[in-house]
């Protein structure tokens, strides 16, 4: 076929499909219509008549005959001749649906059966001709195509002889010159539309003709005439901006800059409306979907749109089709009852359905709703407590309608038996999952009985979209902010315990959770290189990445980076790791990142032919300064994880990180007293957490209390000891109470909300908010939350009651005590909690320092020692004490993370008393109450000397 | 435009003349946009080894392939110049050593493609030129853009 037959064919299917698409309406119209709508029927009759027109002078005979034989039907229904019935109806949809399909790909339609549909019009046609009822003669056969949908079940053996009859053809003779005229119109409009009509691709193969159809868009005459005044108005703008800087005159600039600014933004957005289109496209074929539907499950049912007009970008619309069908099918089949159903019900026998769209906020909101059943949240939960998606408690705290929005968690279909129409395998997760991935939002109200509302939120556009920058090997990157869950730096000295690697995964612990890491220079390609710590330069990284998979590979078992080896720069000893935390639909994961940019909102640019089939971009993007940034595309990354070993690794991850936590990492209870007021409390210092009713707190004294398991417990409020902020009660009936022990009493902290439980190492900083009641601060995910020390808040809440309460653990003695230990944290813990039950404590930070420490203080009475420690460790430290005969008898107790009965033995082996495991405070403290007496009267012992 | 065009298809037309390594290759004036310094080539991942990256080009973002990687050739790209073509639609860089000349052609110098061009298969040539002094190798847009594994 030459040039231009290519084109006009291509003008055929645009304007044959543009006709289609208002065929469906027009035929439920004729369905509901009263009399014979003249001006109704005619329309379809030219459709009809144009598709055939079309398809003989293209030699499409199949497209033609089926398109002349719908047309006579009509003819008929024209004179009066035949009355419409909704097997009628149903035939010509049917019709209508295989004409859409042939015209898709027109070279193909020849392939297309049309027998039987052929067969029925030209029996509707016969049998009128012999003045029989059609409804008899054609019900048989229309049965059988009235509940399928597209025409998908006709049947190929069909009979074709049915095709040409005597009848027939004089109708078509007849009508053929009477219609002269109106092709004449028709060839009018058609001209003019070629006019309009932007250039489209050429293309050659029919698998791309779909695509090259949706290229094209009608925008209004008007709004291009927008478009070049604008144009010449920036024209105009620029030639003054170039005269100026001709000139050199720089304050003529400033408001020409203004000027060229205010014009792109106009142009901007009229450019972007020319995107948009009207949300009917979608909502229109749901008239066909909604009768059909209804029709077939015997149902009754008014369909209500409003909103037709409401714009959305093309591409937005073009991904809303498949969600909202879905969310149709679902009312009519599982929302709506049967008419029966409903008068029992009490309700009207006609079900209403309605589908409306409206602008809120700069977003466009779709509801579905239906007045039909409703969703039974009892249902719901027992279904997700016996998928095993939940467990009874959780669904115990959950509102009714967090049980309602559990539809939408994967792998649940709330229909008990899938039938045909919905729920065929397909749930409500798809619909989140689709809407999501054009940036929509969906939730449900349901109210059991009366009905059910599905909402959505969508942005106006995708073709603008905020994201975060990120840099990587000096290349920059951009992450829609939609993916974006958090971003984690990781100090350098907590690399080592958070970042590992399993097998070919490296991981990221995050509280509690191992999340699978991607290195995006090991998988894109970037050039790897770092910056030098200090001067910033950037020098390559020598390894081939792409070949060299590290020496990480060996033995599938869990390796931990080593910082100081220097094999791995990117982790290197003194730099911080940042993470950016990305989740999709399905998968959530960090990508390591070099720089964390600023966020912006960025236009997203077209890759060309050559990234067609990568998933790993979403596009590209032009950054302020002219470089061109790659959009990541979450979902398509999220494949550079090997799932299998990523599965296998969080599994591992479970026991692993329990291990770790005894070991080299403690819990902090984050607490809120309001929400920029937030604090940390060591976990092993709760005793536990309650939760109390406003109504039933005392006032005793001057402060509050609580009647409590039998007794009365006090309790403390963080403003006025440690915050001057007013707490904000988040559940406005209840608080917080973190109940904790002192003495042998028990005191509970008021806080508003229990935020998190977080593992956390040794980085506490002592010394910048150290205060009455704060023993340190840390940094959590970028925000400084103040460490609180409990005793502390007590103290300075009421000192007397603490003074009673500790008085009643060990009266007025004043025992002191040498606490050995490294790590800041343990040693300011351990201090606290002996210091809370009345002894005096001495710190040392290692064994050399807790024996100077023996030397000055001649009344130490005891020691409580960690054992791995630098310079001299715990068990040297015992065995040089114990080598003094005075000091045989003194008691020390080891507290460790390393427990086994090889390392008791050898702790005993070197004169230890006791074994401890660190962080648990009631046998510290009872040990200590055993262990601990006040020395001799004769104490003289001889000064220790260290053998170095 | 498809490119399929044989020797006797090159009617009299201009001829940009450029170099890659030892091969002087050249391209119908109706194939190429425009020709330009190069700006910064943004790297790219892609599955095409030949694909150097993309360039921003008046906020169109411009795929660019290394002529040396697409035709096969060893050695590296001195990258003088980008030759901007027009291929299916889209705006695509051939970074080359260098630009040469733009001569004006004429049909009767074109002649088939007899076996390889300095050591790059024939299959990425059309036709080749005769101009007084030497030949100069038209590509074959299709062959060089997409590769075997596109095709």
């Amino acid at each position: 076929m030459d040039e231009i037959d290519e084109e006009v064919l291509q003008l055929f299917i645009e304007e044959s499909r543009e006709h289609l698409s208002g065929i469906e309406d027009d035929l439920l119209a004729m369905e509901a219509m009263e009399g014979v709508d003249t001006d109704l029927v005619n329309r379809v009759f030219r459709t009809l008549h144009s598709i055939k027109g079309g398809a003989g002078f293209f030699d499409f005979n199949k497209l033609r005959d089926l398109a002349h034989a719908m047309e006579n039907v009509l003819d008929l229904i024209r004179n009066n001749e035949l009355t419409v019935t909704p097997t009628i109806i149903s035939s010509l949809l049917a019709g209508a649906d295989t004409l859409a399909k042939m015209i898709d790909v027109p070279q193909a339609s020849e392939d297309h059966d049309t027998g039987d549909l052929l067969a029925v019009f030209n029996g509707i046609v016969g049998q009128t001709e012999k003045g029989e009822s059609v409804e008899n003669a054609t019900d048989d056969t229309v049965s059988g195509l009235s509940d399928t949908e597209a025409g998908e079940a006709l049947h190929p053996e069909g009979p074709e002889e049915h095709a040409t009859t005597p009848v027939d053809t004089s109708v078509a003779e007849d009508r053929q010159t009477a219609s002269t005229a109106e092709q004449a119109v028709i060839t009018a409009e058609a001209t003019d539309e070629v006019e309009n009509a932007l250039p489209s691709n050429t293309a050659t193969d029919g698998e791309s003709r779909r695509s090259v159809a949706d290229q094209s868009i009608r925008v209004q005459l008007s709004l291009l005439d927008r478009l070049m005044a604008l144009a010449g108005e920036l024209v105009l703008t620029r030639n003054a901006l170039l005269e100026s800087v001709d000139q050199g005159d720089v304050r003529a600039l400033v408001p020409t800059s203004k000027k060229v600014d205010a014009i792109t933004s106009q142009l901007q957005k009229a450019i972007m409306s020319t995107r948009m289109q009207t949300i009917d496209i979608v909502f229109n074929k749901f008239r066909r979907v909604v009768r059909d539907l209804s029709g077939q499950l015997g149902k009754n049912i008014r369909l209500e749109i409003t909103g037709q007009d409401v714009e959305l970008d093309k591409n937005i619309i073009e991904a809303l089709g498949d969600p909202l069908t879905h969310l149709i099918r679902n009312a009519v089949d599982h929302g709506l009852e049967l008419p029966a159903d409903r008068v029992a019900a009490g309700k009207s026998d006609e079900g209403m359905l309605s589908i409306a769209a409206s602008h809120e906020a700069g977003q466009v909101v779709i509801e579905i709703s239906d007045d039909g059943a409703g969703i039974d949240p009892e249902k719901i939960a027992a279904k997700a407590i016996d998928k095993g998606l939940y467990s009874a408690e959780e669904i115990a705290r959950m509102s009714e309608k967090d049980i309602t929005r559990l539809i939408f968690d994967p792998g649940f279909s709330t229909a008990s038996e899938v039938t045909d129409i919905s729920g065929r395998g397909v749930g409500m997760d798809v619909v989140r999952q689709n809407l999501a991935k054009v940036g929509g939002v969906a939730d449900v109200e349901s109210v059991k009985g009366a009905g059910t509302i599905v909402s959505i939120k969508l942005p106006l556009t995708l073709a603008i979209i905020p994201s975060v920058l990120i840099g990587i090997s000096g290349e920059t990157f951009a992450i829609p902010q939609v993916n974006v869950v958090e971003m984690v730096s990781v100090s350098p000295d907590e690399v080592q315990r958070r970042i590992q690697r399993v097998g070919n995964l490296t991981v990221l612990r995050l509280r509690g959770q191992l999340l699978p890491l991607i290195e995006l220079i090991d998988h894109l390609k970037i050039q790897g290189n770092y910056a030098e710590p200090g001067s910033g330069r950037r020098h390559d990284e020598r390894r081939d990445l792409l070949v060299d998979r590290r020496n990480f590979v060996e033995e599938g078992e869990l390796e931990v980076f080593d910082p100081r080896s220097g094999e791995d720069r990117r982790v290197h000893a003194q730099s911080v790791i940042n993470i950016v935390v990305v989740a999709t639909g399905t998968s959530k994961y960090g990508i390591r990142v070099d720089e964390l940019h600023e966020s912006a909102e960025i236009v997203v640019k077209p890759l060309g032919v050559h990234f067609k089939n990568s998933s790993e971009f979403a596009g590209a993007t032009i950054l302020g300064d002219g470089r061109v940034a790659l959009i990541l595309n979450a979902e398509g990354i999220s494949g550079f994880i090997d799932n299998a070993e990523s599965d296998r690794t969080m599994l591992e991850g479970v026991e692993e990180g329990d291990v770790s936590l005894s070991s080299d990492t403690f819990k902090l209870l984050i607490v809120e007293n309001s929400a920029t007021d937030v604090y940390a409390i060591p976990l092993n210092l709760v005793v536990r957490i309650e939760k109390f009713h406003f109504k039933d707190l005392q006032t005793v004294g001057q402060g509050h209390a609580i009647s409590y398991r039998g007794g009365i417990l006090p309790l403390v409020s963080l403003k006025g000891t440690v915050s001057s902020a007013e707490p904000e009660w988040h559940a406005s009936k209840h608080f917080y109470a973190i109940v904790f022990t002192v003495g042998q009493r028990e005191v509970g902290l008021m806080v508003a909300k229990i935020r998190d439980v977080v593992d956390f190492s040794e980085n506490i900083d002592h010394k910048t908010h150290r205060r009455s009641g704060i023993s340190g601060s840390l940094v959590i995910d970028n925000t400084i939350i103040e460490l609180l020390d409990i005793y502390g808040v007590l103290e300075t809440h009421n000192p007397e009651l603490t003074r009673h309460l500790t008085s009643e653990l060990e009266g007025d003695e004043e025992l002191r005590i040498l606490l050995v230990e490294d790590s800041p944290f343990y040693r300011d813990q351990m201090a606290e909690e002996l210091r809370s039950v009345g002894y005096d404590v001495i710190v040392a930070e290692d064994g050399l320092q807790g024996i100077e420490a023996l030397n000055a203080n001649r009344d130490i009475c005891m020691v409580v020692t960690d054992i791995e420690m630098p310079r001299m460790d715990g068990l040297d430290m015992v065995r040089c004490i114990r080598s003094y005969s005075a000091y045989e008898d003194l008691p020390i107790i080891a507290v460790t993370a390393v427990t086994g009965q090889e390392a008791e033995k050898k702790g005993f082996a070197a004169g230890v008393n006791a074994y401890q495991i660190k962080l648990d405070r009631q046998q510290l403290l009872a040990s200590c109450q055993n262990w601990a007496r006040p020395l001799p009267a004769e104490w003289d012992p001889p000064e220790i000397r260290t053998h170095g | 435009m498809d490119d399929t065009r044989t020797s006797a298809d090159y009617g009299d037309t201009e001829i940009i003349v450029f170099r890659v390594s030892d091969i002087v290759a050249g391209l119908a004036i109706d194939q190429v946009r425009e020709i330009l310094k190069p700006p910064e080539i943004t790297p790219v991942y892609s599955r095409y080894d030949y694909v150097v990256g993309v360039i921003n080009l008046r906020g169109n973002i411009v795929t660019t392939v290394d002529l040396y990687k697409s035709l096969g050739i060893a050695g590296e790209n001195r990258g003088g110049h980008i030759v901007l073509v027009e291929f299916q639609d889209e705006h695509l860089g051939l970074l080359v050593d260098k630009i040469e000349d733009s001569i004006t052609g004429r049909a009767e110098n074109f002649s088939p493609v007899p076996g390889d061009v300095n050591g790059a298969n024939a299959r990425f040539f059309n036709a080749l030129y005769k101009r007084e002094q030497d030949l100069i190798a038209m590509l074959n847009l299709k062959a060089v853009l997409l590769g075997e594994r596109m095709l």
